[in-house]
């Protein structure tokens, strides 16, 4: 115990750490500001956006048939008189958005109608596979074919009674889900911090003399797993924080962390059943054992190599290259390589956003339950070699 | 005396000859798995396109405008002409004899159709603005020119390998205190160490550009430099009255001037920060993160290393896309040759900055007043 806490102590007796680590957090913030002023839905016209919460306050909460009448009755006039492109186009300051026909038809769609309707319709979408699963149960029964049958009753589990109830602003949740440049500033500061762990000692031939105590092999090993652990959680748990919280004040709402996960288009095939904020801590646990997967094999390219800049380039490297190819595999439709690569661990939506399976031993496993086997095996495997390179 | 116990130490020593050798072999297999030709019908056209290229090679005239519509027409009236031939000899009103004449007649037309085609839409891209678009073989310009971010990591990795070391290695054996002591330790120290550091930079830069030409001209080929800039489409939009030739040497100074700012920072970092990790992650992040996390538009505007090491932004023209409601965005806008020159400038002053305080904190400490 001890010995962790002094690990530990000595880990951020390294100050440099601590501004690094508030230089890549300001970083990560300016970037989220940055992804607001380029890319997000309101940054063509802030007419949009006024109107967006005026109208919010009339259509949020519980989807119900009044608010779908008198949002078809919004709208339906307006997408008329625009339907045959012969609307007048000059600026209309009593319209909707201050703009023009168009440019209402246009922000009704996109923020109210669309939406409004996927949320609706996603019961029945939801019930359809639900059914259709349950068919193919019956089906490959039939045919002896127990993969496939175990396969569709966990489709028909993962679907059957799913409902969106309200509607809400997500656009700050949707664009959080899918911001990845935290991850890479977690990776790299990680990868850092953790090769002062080692590489401090063994510049300074203190490594030797350690190793030579009763303390200083299996116990300080240890020692130093468990403070990576703890520095890996703690700086994960900062960056994600930060996110949400940066994500939740620059987009100026806190609305939507009740929404379910599969009210975002992107991961309406989920096989997570979540909230939002749930979903937001799930995606923290992940970016951990992602992180220490990776971490776990740096440590032991740090023990493995003499020169401290070259465990730093060569952990950089690996990692970063782990990382490049999770982005590059996200869409794509090999499991198995979104499932061996403990990068993806740090893009939470590569192994959450689809429901497809994995055959280990006849079994069928999500892709993120295999992962979670592959990410514990490759773990165990690096700590087992750590120690046995720790033997003198 | 000393330079060669420098150059020792490093290249043998520390085995800086090994990295430099990899260095090499991994320039060249990233150069060869990264290529990937920009038009990619012109490269599949090969031969057919060399024959039209060498046929209208230069800028637009009547006379070639006359050609060229010409073959488009004598092309489209021969495949008519055998559709019309084959459904003849299908539905049996000519004999084989017949249809494998007339086909020989017209096919020998066709021959370079596809490479037509390549040409074609390039005749379509310059007759836009013929007086600054020539017909030229854009593939390996466009390559040459393009923004190379995997050969630019390679490039600063390789860098952080060889140039930390030479100070930080002395730093963290406390050797300084001694070495400064020495009758010629200062300008050992101050100025030797740091003209290897960046004559290394240059050299390296100069290798990876050289190589690049080379592999270039062998795959495509890299002719015409004295026609413009703008030939290229990636560049249509450009202001900047530049020959190929000269947009490479800009190319090729940048670069160079960029590596030598990115050695400065990474020697500056050592004196300061007098720790390898330390100065490796902060040298890193320079380098690197600007690119992943800056926007193009602001990226080429602040004296980076890594922006002066791609360089391709300062020659790049506008870019503006409409939004839904019709305005205008600027996706990239271009840099006017006084903002370079501000840019440069500013760079210019941080590396005067750097290399001023790397040579007074290392003057000889029993001398200092």
């Amino acid at each position: 115990m001890t010995l962790i806490w002094y690990e530990w102590k000595k880990l951020w007796r390294y100050r440099s750490l601590i501004f690094i680590l508030l230089a890549l957090l300001l970083l990560d913030i300016w970037k989220i500001y940055d992804t607001r002023q380029t890319s997000s839905y309101f940054v063509d016209s802030p007419e949009w956006e006024m109107a967006y919460w005026e109208l919010y306050e009339e259509f949020k909460g519980e989807i119900t048939e009044s608010k779908a009448q008198s949002l078809v009755d919004l709208y339906q006039p307006i997408a008329d008189s625009v339907k045959d492109l012969t609307f007048n186009t000059a600026t209309d300051k009593n319209s909707l958005t201050g703009i023009n026909r168009f440019s209402d038809s246009l922000f009704l769609s996109r923020f109210y109608v669309t939406p409004m309707k996927r949320f609706y319709n996603y019961e029945n979408t939801a019930t359809e596979i639900a059914t259709k699963a349950q068919n193919n149960v019956e089906f490959f029964r039939s045919l002896g074919n127990t993969y496939e049958m175990q396969k569709n009753a966990r489709i028909y589990f993962l679907f059957k009674e799913r409902k969106i109830e309200s509607f809400e602003y997500f656009e700050s949740y949707s664009r959080l889900v899918d911001h990845d440049f935290s991850s890479w500033l977690i990776l790299v500061f990680c990868i850092y911090g953790l090769n002062y762990l080692i590489s401090r000692e063994k510049e300074s031939e203190m490594a030797t003399l350690i190793s030579t105590t009763f303390n200083g092999r299996n116990r300080t090993l240890i020692a130093k797993i468990v403070v990576c652990i703890f520095f890996i959680i703690f700086v994960v748990l900062s960056f994600s924080l930060t996110d949400w919280v940066a994500f939740l004040s620059i987009y100026h709402s806190t609305e939507g962390s009740s929404l379910p996960i599969y009210a975002l288009l992107e991961f309406s095939e989920s096989p997570l059943t979540l909230t939002l904020w749930q979903y937001m801590i799930l995606s923290i646990c992940s970016k951990c054992i992602g992180m220490f997967s990776i971490g776990i094999a740096c440590l032991l390219i740090a023990y493995r190599t003499r020169k401290s800049l070259i465990s730093l380039l060569l952990g950089l490297l690996c990692s970063c290259g782990f990382l490049f190819l999770a982005t590059v595999c996200r869409l794509s439709d090999y499991g198995m390589l979104k499932v061996l690569n403990p990068g993806s661990w740090l893009i939470p939506r590569t192994l959450f956003r689809d429901c497809s399976f994995c055959n280990i031993a006849g079994y069928p496993f999500l892709l993120w339950e295999a992962a979670l086997i592959v990410a514990t095996a490759f773990c165990l495997f690096f700590t087992l070699s750590l120690f046995r390179r720790n033997q003198v | 005396m000393t330079y060669q116990y420098e150059l020792r130490k490093i290249f043998i020593h520390r085995k800086g000859i090994l990295i430099v050798f990899l260095f090499c072999l991994l320039s060249i297999a990233v150069l060869s798995i990264t290529d990937v030709p920009k038009d990619r019908p012109q490269d599949q056209a090969g031969e057919e396109y060399k024959y039209w290229i060498d046929l209208l090679c230069g800028p637009l005239d009547t006379s070639k405008e006359e050609m060229i519509q010409d073959t488009s027409k004598e092309i489209s009236d021969a495949n008519i002409a055998l559709a019309d031939l084959r459904n003849k000899y299908y539905a049996g009103e000519i004999s084989f004899e017949q249809y494998d004449n007339q086909q020989q007649k017209i096919e020998a037309v066709l021959t370079n159709e596809s490479g037509f085609n390549v040409i074609y839409n390039q005749y379509r891209y310059i007759s836009e603005n013929p007086e600054n678009r020539y017909f030229v073989a854009t593939n390996g310009w466009s390559g040459l020119l393009k923004q190379d971010i995997s050969q630019t990591i390679l490039f600063i990795v390789t860098l952080l390998i060889l140039i930390v070391p030479i100070y930080c290695d002395e730093y963290s054996s406390e050797m300084h205190k001694i070495a400064l002591s020495t009758q010629s330790g200062s300008y050992c120290f101050g100025f030797q160490k740091s003209f290897i550091a960046l004559s290394i930079a240059v050299l390296l830069a100069l290798w990876q550009i050289a190589l690049k030409i080379i592999f270039l001209s062998f795959r495509y080929g890299l002719p015409n430099a004295e026609f413009p800039l703008q030939s290229l489409p990636d560049f249509s939009t450009c202001t900047k009255a530049l020959t190929l030739g000269q947009a490479t040497f800009c190319l090729i100074v940048s670069k160079v001037f960029g590596s030598i700012l990115f050695a400065a920072v990474i020697l500056f970092n050592s004196v300061c920060l007098k720790s390898t990790l330390l100065t490796a992650f902060i040298s890193l992040s320079v380098g690197i993160i600007p690119f992943f996390a800056l926007r193009e538009n602001l990226f080429y505007r602040l004296p980076l290393p890594v922006s002066f090491m791609l360089g391709t932004g300062f020659f790049q023209g506008s870019e503006i896309v409409q939004n839904e409601l019709g305005q205008d965005v600027y996706i990239f806008k271009e840099l006017s040759l006084s903002t370079v020159g501000i840019v440069f400038l500013h760079a210019f002053l941080c590396m005067g900055i750097f290399l001023t305080i790397i040579r007074y904190k290392n003057s000889n400490i029993w001398n200092r007043k």
